[in-house]
């Protein structure tokens, strides 16, 4: 069992106590392709495998797995191998207040989110999913603060645009 | 939290709060770890091997041999030279990288070159880091040598990390400036580099080779300069940035 020294963090404990979480982040962050988000957890475990001295030496484990994870996600050698993304089908999503209706908006939303450039997909992952704070999304990424709201604002406001039926008039499920 | 931002994470965590990680990750990482030590190993022989073959002409001109000094890239059968102030990366190094449908519409061409998806960079600062950095991948046409160097304002700003020396660490290394070469020679492969059956390229007619490039600042501007044996010298400019 590989653990930091004086540490005592085994890296099995730390996969087997984290990895559905991290596993979730990676699953949005390849806009629910399983096997690519597979990959990209394996690929962000191995390299924290190799350091694990230093990364719980450091403290928080997760924080840098999670950081590999986000950077490889945007990293353009993933983009080489990623799959055409898929168009939105037209006429936006269907406005319903049932629950059919309500799992299509979010599934709209979703694939919106996936239509974003990387970064932004990112940026909103971390603040909205993993609830990060935005100095924290920003060490993870590697940016300013400012980039992160900048990010943030614009990916909102593209989600916004490409799901606007749903958001300009929320089922009864919205606001929760 | 706006209506916006609380359906996207409402959106997100309905998606995926059930999903589970495969129930062999643990199998995986460490079967991905062996997978990399031996790669790396097989990299460190070809380095050593590599250096052995380059010993003959250096001792032949230190016994005052007539043997020339660095070469101009050529294309021909000889055994390929770095072009003056670059450094030489051949056909071992290939590696083979799957392209998207659509790739050319991000990339560049430039003579016997694809430096694929380079309308897309997006160096990234990794934390605090003195140095943005990006995977490059590079295809040059088989049986071609050509150059690449960095030229104009962005010299010492946009290097090439291409030797597994120099980028080791991945992204995750304390890069400066003096880190990686200013130019680059790729040999692509012939029928006789080629290891039998064993080609990695995914890009028929060329050599696939993947790298970094480290840049200081970003958005940046870059041009580059490529030479190769059956043509003029041209130059391409870009915008390193996001």
């Amino acid at each position: 069992m590989r653990t930091g020294p004086g540490v005592g963090v085994p890296f099995e404990d730390f996969v087997r106590a984290r990895s559905g979480a991290l596993f979730r982040t990676a699953l949005l962050l390849t806009g629910q392709d399983r096997a690519e988000a597979e990959d990209l957890l394996q690929g962000a475990l191995e390299r924290a495998y190799r350091h694990w001295g230093r990364i719980c030496r450091h403290g928080d484990p997760e924080r840098y797995v999670r950081r590999i994870l986000a950077n490889a996600s945007t990293d353009r050698w993933r983009r080489i191998v990623r799959r055409p993304e898929h168009e939105l089908p037209g006429g936006g999503g269907a406005v319903s207040g049932d629950h059919a209706g309500d799992v299509a908006d979010r599934d709209y939303l979703l694939r919106a989110l996936a239509g974003l450039a990387p970064r932004q997909r990112a940026v909103l992952i971390l603040r909205y999913y993993c609830d990060l704070p935005e100095a924290e999304v920003a060490q993870a990424l590697g940016c300013s603060v400012g980039t992160v709201k900048s990010q943030a604002s614009r990916g909102l406001a593209r989600l916004r645009q490409l799901s606007g039926p749903v958001t300009a008039a929320p089922t009864e499920g919205a606001g929760r | 939290m706006t209506e916006i931002e609380q359906w996207l994470r409402d959106a997100m965590h309905a998606a995926v709060d059930d999903e589970q990680p495969p129930a062999n990750l643990l199998e995986a990482v460490r079967a991905r770890y062996r997978r990399r030590r031996s790669r790396t190993a097989v990299a460190s022989a070809a380095a050593v091997v590599a250096g052995a073959l380059a010993l003959p002409p250096a001792a032949n001109a230190l016994r005052g041999g007539t043997e020339p000094g660095p070469q101009p890239a050529s294309g021909t059968a000889l055994a390929p030279r770095a072009a003056p102030g670059t450094v030489l990366t051949t056909c071992a190094s290939e590696i083979g990288m799957p392209l998207a449908l659509g790739w050319r519409a991000s990339s560049i061409q430039a003579g016997p070159f694809w430096f694929v998806n380079l309308r897309q960079a997006t160096a990234t600062y990794y934390g605090h880091r003195d140095v943005a950095i990006s995977g490059l991948a590079v295809s040059v046409r088989n049986g071609v040598t050509a150059s690449v160097s960095v030229v104009g304002p962005a010299v010492g700003h946009f290097r090439f990390l291409f030797r597994p020396r120099d980028f080791s660490q991945g992204v995750d290394g304390r890069y400066t400036m003096k880190s990686g070469e200013n130019g680059m020679t790729f040999a692509g492969c012939t029928p006789e580099s080629a290891r039998p059956g064993e080609s990695f390229s995914y890009q028929p007619g060329y050599t696939q080779f993947g790298g970094y490039y480290i840049v200081d600042k970003v958005p940046r501007r870059v041009s580059l300069e490529i030479r190769s044996p059956a043509a003029q010298p041209m130059r391409i400019t870009f915008l390193v940035g996001y």
